[in-house]
């Protein structure tokens, strides 16, 4: 028998030929079909007919064509993301770009995989057929559409044209906490053993929506909306009281099969414990009360409760407000005592590297950081060109430290990111695309300027970065490549950053000598591109340049007058840390680590460097005229041998090899191809107070992790709290906090953070007012600080009674 | 009978709709470049390019293949990207008895047109329907990372 193949162009045709021939068999994307081998008279392809290939999206919901391959509706925007994450765990590539999604629901496998959330969005789906000339419809729910095991309600001559997921479904789902776990023996190509698929939504307290559907333990996917209704309405409290109760209600409805992929009894475990899982932590509630609230605006401090609803603020209350018999829920932490504020947020540190190998960032946690800003000065982790790695890593070394644990690999800003989910940090991580490394990407390491189609290609990688959710661009204009750039070049690249809303943060050329026309430029950058400006740790270094902070603020005056956005973070020490690197003049680094380490070998070149040391160049940061050699310390290298020197200053150092500072100094970051990280001592405490007390700024850490750190990298926000408000009444505590939180999230634009208040993320600091301070010094500062009680990221509690507990639930934070 | 293009080359087939497409390939046009493993659309061994994108030739009917475009690794050869999916196998040693090589150089070309910078995760996820019992892939994970980075502007 030869079977005649039909290939109709529109569903009108198909239906035709399926009214006259209904046995004929009909042939989608194939994948049962084959495996089925089925066989007949008639075959009608249908994958070709565009009625069957659209999803339309409309007020009353999703309209998903049947013949909609896999692979397509991922791609699709309309497609509501739990079910994109459904699609991307079935099968693997070559599948989903065969199958259809209406072959899923008409195989009826108990294993569907579509088919658990098909049924928890309450589908429908469409039957088509010809009466006459008129194309009837007959529109099922899809729980009555399958009736069993391969068993469906459709009648000879109908075809399935569309799957419908009604607008109420999609709104009440999306609003809410979802779980998905599909149960294979592997990953890819596994029929599962089970499927599971939850939501839930409350507010105010109270359940507003609830549902479960399962996959592979019955004939059909198993949804008990009466077990549903019965608990939808009730109070969180009760709700959550009455977990044992429901699992034992879906225990009672779950007849699991043993088969060759699993066992009953195993099915029926996985099942209850992944409910059990997904009801105790979705809307797990949190009240924190008896605390003062310094609720990160900068107002007068109340007293007041708080109750955190999953990962949000839900309300702010009286004291007292959250208690009784509606809350027992919730857990409950007493701040007695204590202050209550916003996570704090970071806006300079250099966990970049260090959140990849060690996610818990305790350095950072401890002080009750919740959100880093990484990708400073220009350098950093991403984008990373294939051909740079070995060079890059070791010019990146000295501020973000070296491993051979990560893959380098990543070359993208989107895979980097992707890599630091993959870690699961403890705090929320964002990022700044590091003009040095969009440098190298597009013209390598060389100290020119940019050609025409080099710049166009910078402004490429700037918008690509921005496309991937960088908070805007960063450089470190002391830091190759950065250095080598002019200030056209950041121009540019800057009105693609203001185009997306973003910041230039920025190390500016100098912080000594040259530090009024260094801000000039950086001013000028933001007045002629639009861009909001960032002064990183700002600053004046070396006692013969303290003359001109004055000067300085008076241009952060004008510049706000004139209504340029100009913001700055501060770190409270009168001493930095950087790379070891930035005493040596900008020509020998020219080219990169290998060409500096050769230089360090060239007698005629060593004697060039000490000269330019002595007498400086114009422009040019001079660390050892302005901190001295006595002021300058190593805090890291990389090889064992060279771990005497960590801890010396360079003049130590010196004595410590019998050599003069300098030539010690160049030994070492000869051997060390330049990872060496040091501290410099350069400022005044009256300088710190001046700066910390004006409007532009907020805190940062400036934490560089590798080696012996600088002291800030564990206390810097203990340490203003303690130090300068508690001891020195710099500022009150409620200025404080505002410049570790609200004024941190508006530098940067971070949405829903810095604040305490409803609707707003639950990362939330308790701490002691009276003992809160930062303990490590220049000599032992791995020390974590005092009076940090208790830490929540997105109501997931990282720190408690000042210990970390081992949750990670940070996030990386995307520019939408 | 049916028209397709098979190599950049139109053809015809006249004959039972059903069939494997692994089976015409293989019999009707002797392109032995693909491989049955386990005819069932798991192993990947039968992979061939459909309009582009990795398929499997065993669970697909050749008649629905009306107006598509198919394209084997005898096809496939010629072009500039092979060459770079070539060296980069033979580079990272990636190819042990070669059974399920074609496969997975489909899979690959199809992973790089889509995302020519794919991570680490997604070239496992890329190749994840294809077997390989020799190499444990790691070195086809190297291998088709090193063809991204090599070929840079081909996909």
């Amino acid at each position: 028998m030869k079977t005649t193949a039909y290939y109709p162009k529109t569903l009108l045709e198909a239906l035709r030929i399926k009214k006259e021939h209904p046995e004929a068999l009909i042939y989608a994307g194939g994948t049962d079909f084959m495996l089925a081998k089925k066989q007949g008279e008639h075959l009608i392809f249908i994958k070709q007919i565009p009625e069957l290939q659209s999803v339309e999206k409309s007020e009353d919901g999703i309209s998903i064509g049947a013949a909609c391959v896999y692979h397509a509706l991922l791609d699709d925007p309309a497609i509501p993301e739990l079910l994109k994450r459904v699609i991307s765990e079935i099968a693997a590539p070559a599948i989903r770009n065969t199958a259809t999604i209406g072959g899923n629901i008409c195989n009826a496998s108990p294993a569907g995989d579509t088919l658990p959330i098909l049924y928890l969005l309450d589908a429908q789906v469409v039957l088509s057929a010809l009466n006459g000339e008129i194309v009837q419809k007959r529109i099922l729910p899809i729980k009555s559409f399958i009736q069993g095991i391969r068993k469906i309600d459709l009648s000879p001559e109908e075809l399935i044209t569309e799957i419908r997921l009604p607008e109420e479904a999609l709104k009440r789902v999306a609003a809410g906490e979802t779980a998905y776990r599909k149960v294979g023996a592997r990953k890819a190509q596994a029929i599962s053993k089970l499927l599971f698929c939850a939501s839930m939504t409350a507010k105010d307290g109270l359940v507003t929506d609830f549902r479960v559907a399962y996959g592979s333990v019955s004939a059909t996917a198993l949804r008990c909306e009466d077990i549903e209704r019965a608990y939808i309405g009730r109070p969180l409290a009760e709700f959550k009281n009455r977990i044992p109760e429901l699992l034992g209600a879906y225990d009672a409805r779950i007849h699991p099969i043993d088969d060759q992929r699993s066992t009953a009894e195993y099915r029926k475990q996985v099942c209850l414990n992944l409910l059990e899982d997904f009801l105790t932590t979705a809307y797990s509630r949190i009240v924190i009360s008896g605390g003062l609230l310094i609720d990160g605006s900068g107002g007068t401090p109340y007293a007041g409760d708080i109750l955190t609803e999953g990962n949000r603020i839900a309300q702010i209350g009286n004291p007292g407000a959250f208690s009784g018999e509606a809350y027992a829920d919730a857990i409950q932490i007493s701040a007695e005592g204590l202050a209550v504020s916003p996570g704090f947020i970071d806006t300079h540190s250099h966990s970049d590297l260090s959140v990849l190998t060690e996610p818990e960032v305790l350095p950072k946690l401890m002080q009750g950081i919740t959100t880093e800003v990484l990708g400073q000065d220009g350098i950093s982790m991403a984008p990373l060109p294939e051909t740079y790695i070995s060079d890059w890593r070791k010019n990146l070394a000295g501020l973000d430290g070296e491993s051979h644990q990560i893959n380098w690999h990543y070359e993208t800003t989107e895979n980097y990111l992707k890599m630091i989910e993959a870690a699961r940090p403890a705090v929320h991580e964002s990022y700044l695309l590091p003009h040095g490394n969009v440098r190298m990407a597009a013209m390598g390491l060389d100290d020119r300027l940019p050609t025409e189609s080099e710049l166009g290609a910078m402004c490429k990688i700037t918008e690509r970065g921005m496309k991937a959710g960088c908070l805007g661009l960063s450089s470190g204009l002391i830091y190759m490549p950065c250095a080598y750039s002019k200030t056209e070049e950041l121009i540019e690249l800057c009105k693609i950053v203001a185009a997306y809303d973003g910041v230039f943060v920025v190390h500016q050329r100098s912080e000594a000598d040259f530090i009024l026309p260094s801000m000039e430029e950086i001013l000028g950058i933001g007045r002629k591109s639009g861009v909001a400006i960032h002064f990183s740790h700002f600053k004046i270094c070396g006692k013969n340049n303290w003359k001109y902070l004055p000067k300085m603020l008076e241009m952060l005056d004008r510049a706000q007058k004139e209504g340029l956005r100009v913001s700055f973070d501060q770190y409270p020490y009168a001493a930095g840390s950087t790379m070891l690197g930035v005493i040596l003049p900008p020509w020998a680094h020219d080219g990169g680590t290998d060409a500096l380490v050769a230089r360090l070998k060239d007698p005629d070149a060593r004697e060039k460097m000490k000269a330019d040391i002595e007498t400086g160049i114009s422009g040019w940061d001079n660390f050892v005229d302005f901190a001295g050699l006595d002021g300058i310390f190593v805090t890291s290298v990389n090889s064992e041998k060279n771990q005497f020197a960590v801890g010396l200053s360079l003049t130590e150092l010196g004595e410590k090899t019998g050599k003069s500072p300098l030539d010690a100094a160049f030994d070492l970051l000869a051997e060390e191809e330049n990872a060496v990280g040091m501290v410099d001592f350069y400022g005044l405490e009256s300088h710190i107070t001046e700066i910390l007390k004006r409007p532009e700024m907020n805190a940062c850490t400036d934490g560089l992790l590798s080696g012996m750190p600088h002291p800030r990298v564990y206390g810097a926000f203990p340490r203003i709290l303690g130090r300068y408000v508690r001891e020195q009444k710099v500022l009150s505590a409620e200025e404080a906090i505002a410049k570790m939180t609200s004024k941190a999230a508006q530098a940067m634009r971070l949405e829903g953070r810095g604040l305490l208040k409803p609707g707003y993320y639950a990362d939330i600091v308790v701490w002691h007012p009276e003992t809160v301070s930062d303990k490590g010094t220049f000599d032992q500062p791995r020390q974590y600080p005092e009076g940090i009680v208790h830490v929540f990221v997105e109501g997931v509690q990282a720190i408690k009674d000042g210990s970390y507990t081992g949750n990670r639930n940070g996030r990386v934070i995307r520019k939408k | 009978m049916i028209e397709f293009y098979l190599n950049q080359k139109k053809v015809q087939y006249d004959g039972e709709p059903t069939r494997r497409l692994l089976d015409v390939l293989r019999e009707d046009f002797g392109l032995t470049e693909v491989k049955e493993g386990c005819g069932e659309g798991e192993c990947g061994a039968c992979a061939v390019l459909i309009d582009g994108k990795t398929r499997q030739s065993c669970i697909t009917a050749i008649g629905s293949l009306e107006g598509l475009s198919v394209m084997t690794l005898e096809g496939y050869k010629h072009s500039e990207q092979y060459k770079v999916l070539d060296q980069s196998f033979a580079e990272a040693g990636a190819v042990q008895c070669g059974f399920c090589t074609p496969g997975m150089i489909m899979a690959a070309q199809s992973l790089l047109a889509e995302n020519p910078e794919p991570s680490d995760a997604e070239i496992r996820d890329g190749i994840s329907g294809n077997l390989c019992r020799c190499t444990g892939y790691n070195m086809i994970v190297d291998a088709i990372r090193m063809a991204s980075q090599k070929g840079k502007g081909l996909w």
